[in-house]
């Protein structure tokens, strides 16, 4: 009974997420995941429905929603992987079942806000909140980036046709603009960001900037040295903590090469995260296998400990981000860590204030990056003053987030009516037909068969190309 | 355990101390070829003339140390001679027979390499090599048969000996480590690297060619990975790699610049191409005989890339085609990799007994005998970083055909006949013409004996340990 007195209380807020946050590996996860310590911080209850197909992800909830293994939406099987997100968003919204069980959650759970992160579940919530009854809750868009450019980037990257680029770009703006411009609220990572949805909201206001952040490790320091004994260089290292996101991997191949026989041969750089099982089977890292294995040490996913450890013993942390948008947390990571931390423009976009502090270096030529790699092995290890440590700090998810909360209970606290954007909106129900039909329509997905006959299939040879969705999956 | 550094001794010595790593002579166990008679003529001259400054060392791998030689434990390595106990004679040679134990042990080792992941092949491929070495022990006790006849005393001991026992070398600033054996095997570049940091020595090394890089098909699986690495390493080690040719130089600056590897700075050097003369070395029954007869030589160790297939199906042609007066085909070298159908068409092939010799383990007196009284050499090879057949036939006055690859045409110029090496009719045309024209090879003799300059393994040598160009004759 009191917890129920407490959620009546209390702000009810549900997170629809296009993955489980529950146990976070990826920069995304570990966001929402902060994101809702945050909100349960200031009082609010926050219950997570994910909406992802079956098997793509650990620790699924039973209140999550699941997708078929093998999605019922395509553009062009050849480049469905780095759509997969997008692709999972279709299929939901064109899922009645699926709809009417998000219905029945937002009627049943009388939330006062929802908010979404990234843009994809977007036309299934347009679809649910139209057949719900009661009244409409704040809707949030907690965007990670600027998704439609991104997206673009990564096919033309590919070699996508430039038609299919066109097509999918499209698509996705029109669909996170409308989103962007009938959101209550909007959460950005970044001033860039901040700029970018401003202009496709067509307006100042609701458009918060919450940028990436760290948080602490966990592990004792007596705990990460036994780890580094046990698995580190003796001598002094690079580091790239990256997850399974094509950006990532894209920009690895463009600033280091396929080779790093550009490294001292007593060097191995330390790669840890999903990039590490990209590396492993991809080709253009095999080309040179023999150099490479031997400079490198691919660990995996590595539990906190291992993540603190990399923080406090890696000589250097590298960045070598070429595309992608939002911020990136492994900026935030690295810049945490007190470390040498040598990235590009790109990589330190959202923490521009830190371009010019002591141990932070940006190339964006790939040869002056490689170079530079090898000059700061040589150099000491990176001694932060007092203030300096205190101004890293500043990036951890505490601050980074502080407020967020706060801002969301100043907009609810505002009386019904003032938000321009729920006032300008048309009615819910058809928009979502609306969107939901143009985004089908225009990017002609083949076929939309019913989900028992599932006929659409993905396949793209490069594996792990999002951190926001699996890989679509081939048919079986 | 002692220490051996190079101010031991000669704290008043002008020059610094030149340090020559024998490793691949020390676990060498036939008659020298290629890159190990590279590392031994380049040792033998530099014992003669350089004997105040020179120290010799080698390599232990498990351990990771370098340990010293005696100039007389240097010596007794050069000098060991190898008998050739089983050179094949052409009766032996022709009789129908499998492949050696040998050979099957090798493709056995190969196949499971292949099927090895990449992350473990290297460790495996050490471990059989170390088993390689312990079964040719135990063949030859179990045989009885000693491998080593003459000069070696001490030699055996030595490459048994207890690395603990023998003194370690510690390489002093200004001093200058030469090395140009068969590198890739001993796993030294690192421990070099670390000891070059601390104590700045200059390290001069020679680079024979990355064929296995630019075709892995012509060799084992893994292999164009485990040299890709070895040469990466090697640009951070080496203040200097004399490469064996123009090719050689051009084909390893592109791989640097391709993997993004530090190009340090590079020579070309030319390889001796004079056989030692070795007092007292017998010849064997089988080449005497054969040195009686018309036959045409070709030197190389017997693997697909040396394309021996174009010269069987030449002779083949020329079988065909009823010239009976066709002189034998004597190959001379070991059995290689990746020639088992070959090896086995040359085996049992009725219409080629006798046409075709092999013949193994050629002490370099035997190989001496055979380029003197050969008609001329074939050499079909598909590429090379150099091709040391070529220069040797050339300084034993007899014309080569040639195969026009990679650096093969830098070691002859115009006194070789160059055709494409899988133009079969080709080299059978021209195989017969060289064959029957006696005035023809005589105007080709003639005019290597006018313009071919034997080159002295004195001046490579001197080349490779950076040393200034000898001005007296001999030298």
């Amino acid at each position: 009974m009191p917890a129920i007195m407490g959620k009546l209380n209390s702000t009810n807020v549900l997170v629809l997420t296009p993955y489980p946050v529950a146990t976070a590996r990826h920069g995304g996860q570990l966001r929402v995941q902060h994101i809702l310590d945050g909100y349960r911080a200031s009082g609010m209850h926050t219950e997570v429905v994910a909406v992802f197909p079956q098997g793509a992800y650990p620790g699924a909830s039973r209140h999550d929603l699941l997708l078929p293994p093998v999605l019922n939406a395509s553009l062009d099987p050849r480049y469905d992987a780095p759509l997969a997100d997008y692709l999972s968003g279709v299929h939901a919204a064109a899922d009645a079942a699926l709809c009417t069980a998000l219905a029945r959650r937002l009627a049943a759970g009388n939330y006062q806000v929802v908010q979404l992160e990234h843009p994809f579940l977007w036309p299934l919530l347009q679809k649910a909140l139209a057949q719900a009854e009661g009244s409409r809750p704040c809707v949030v868009y907690s965007s990670h980036n600027v998704e439609y450019t991104m997206k673009a980037e990564i096919l033309r990257r590919l070699g996508a046709p430039s038609a299919l680029t066109a097509q999918a770009e499209q698509a996705i703006r029109a669909l996170e603009t409308d989103l962007v411009r009938q959101a209550d609220l909007v959460w950005a990572v970044s001033a860039a960001d901040v700029a970018r949805l401003r202009a496709m909201r067509e307006r100042q206001a609701g458009v918060h900037l919450f940028g990436n952040g760290v948080g602490l490790p966990s592990a004792s320091e007596a705990q990460q040295r036994r780890w580094r004994d046990r698995t580190l260089p003796t001598t002094p290292f690079p580091t790239f903590i990256s997850s399974y996101h094509l950006p990532n991997a894209l920009g690895f191949f463009s600033m280091l090469s396929s080779s790093l026989a550009f490294l001292p041969l007593d060097t191995r750089l330390v790669v840890a995260g999903g990039i590490s099982n990209y590396l492993e089977e991809a080709p253009a890292f095999n080309r040179w296998s023999g150099i490479n294995r031997a400079r490198s040490l691919l660990l995996g996913t590595i539990e906190d400990v291992g993540i603190a450890a990399l923080r406090r013993y890696a000589h250097l942390f590298i960045l070598p981000i070429t595309s992608g948008g939002g911020s990136n947390i492994k900026t935030a990571e690295a810049l945490v860590s007190g470390q040498h931390v040598l990235g590009t423009t790109t990589a330190l976009r959202g923490f521009e204030g830190y371009l010019n502090a002591p141990g932070v270096h940006v190339e964006d030529d790939p040869a002056r990056f490689r170079q530079r790699m090898v000059t700061l092995l040589r150099e000491p290890r990176l001694t932060l003053a007092a203030g300096e440590v205190e101004a890293r700090h500043k990036l951890l998810w505490q601050h980074t987030l502080a407020g967020m909360a706060d801002t969301l209970r100043a907009h609810l606290a505002q009386p019904v009516g003032v938000s321009p954007a729920v006032q300008a909106a048309p009615e819910p129900a058809r928009m979502t037909q609306t969107t939901a039909h143009a985004a089908i329509t225009t990017t002609r997905i083949t076929p939309v068969a019913a989900p028992e006959t599932r006929v659409a299939t993905a396949t793209l040879d490069a594996p792990g190309l999002s951190d926001h969705a699996p890989p679509a999956r081939r048919q079986a | 355990m002692n220490t051996f550094s190079s101010s031991s001794g000669h704290a008043s010595a002008p020059e610094a101390t030149l340090w020559f790593d024998l490793t691949s002579t020390l676990h060498w166990h036939r008659p020298a070829t290629g890159i190990v008679r590279v590392e031994q003529e380049c040792c033998r001259y530099l014992l003669e003339t350089e004997a105040h400054r020179l120290r010799l060392c080698a390599f232990d791998r498990k351990a990771q140390v370098f340990y010293a030689l005696t100039h007389d434990e240097g010596r007794a390595l050069l000098n060991r001679v190898w008998h050739g106990t089983d050179t094949a004679s052409p009766e032996a040679a022709s009789r129908a027979q499998g492949p050696t134990l040998e050979m099957r042990a090798k493709a056995l080792a190969r196949r499971l390499l292949g099927a090895t992941p990449e992350r473990y092949r290297d460790p495996l491929k050490w471990k059989m090599v170390a088993l390689r070495r312990i079964a040719g022990h135990a063949v030859r006790e179990w045989r009885g048969v000693p491998s080593v006849r003459e000069g070696s005393a001490g030699a055996d001991l030595l490459e048994t000996q207890a690395v603990g026992t023998r003194p370690l070398v510690t390489f002093a600033p200004g001093d200058t480590y030469l090395t140009m054996g068969l590198d890739w095997e001993h796993d030294k570049l690192r421990y070099l690297y670390e000891a070059k940091r601390q104590h700045r020595f200059t390290v001069r090394s020679v680079a024979y060619d990355i064929i296995p890089i630019l075709f892995p098909h012509l060799h084992w699986a893994g292999s164009d990975q485990a040299f890709a690495r070895y040469f990466a390493d090697l640009a951070w080690v080496a203040d200097e790699i004399c490469c064996i040719s123009r090719r050689t130089r051009q084909d390893l600056v592109a791989f640097y610049r391709e993997t993004g590897a530090p190009v340090p700075a590079m020579s070309v050097i030319r390889l001796g191409d004079t056989l030692p003369s070795v007092a007292g070395q017998p010849i064997s029954a089988a080449v005497q005989a054969l040195a009686g007869t018309r036959f045409v030589l070709t030197v190389s160790t017997l693997e697909i890339r040396k394309n021996h297939e174009t010269l069987y199906k030449a002779w083949l042609d020329l079988l065909a085609d009823g010239h009976d007066d066709l002189p034998t085909l004597v190959c001379v070298g070991a059995p290689g990799w990746r020639v088992d159908d070959l090896m086995f068409s040359l085996t049992h092939d009725r219409r080629i007994q006798g046409r075709i010799v092999q013949l193994n383990r050629v002490s370099d007196a035997e190989l001496s005998l055979l380029y003197e009284r050969c008609l001329f050499t074939v050499y079909p090879s598909l590429y090379e970083g150099w091709g040391l057949p070529v220069a040797e036939s050339l300084a034993h006055g007899k014309f080569c055909l040639a195969s026009n690859a990679a650096s093969i045409p830098e070691v002859g110029g115009d006194l070789v006949e160059y055709l494409h090496p899988w133009d079969a009719p080709g080299w059978a045309a021209r195989i017969l013409e060289y064959s029957r024209n006696d005035a023809l090879r005589a105007w080709r003799e003639a005019a290597i004996r006018e313009r071919y300059h034997v080159t002295t393994w004195a001046s490579t040598a001197r080349a490779v340990a950076g040393l200034p160009a000898a001005t007296a004759p001999g030298t």
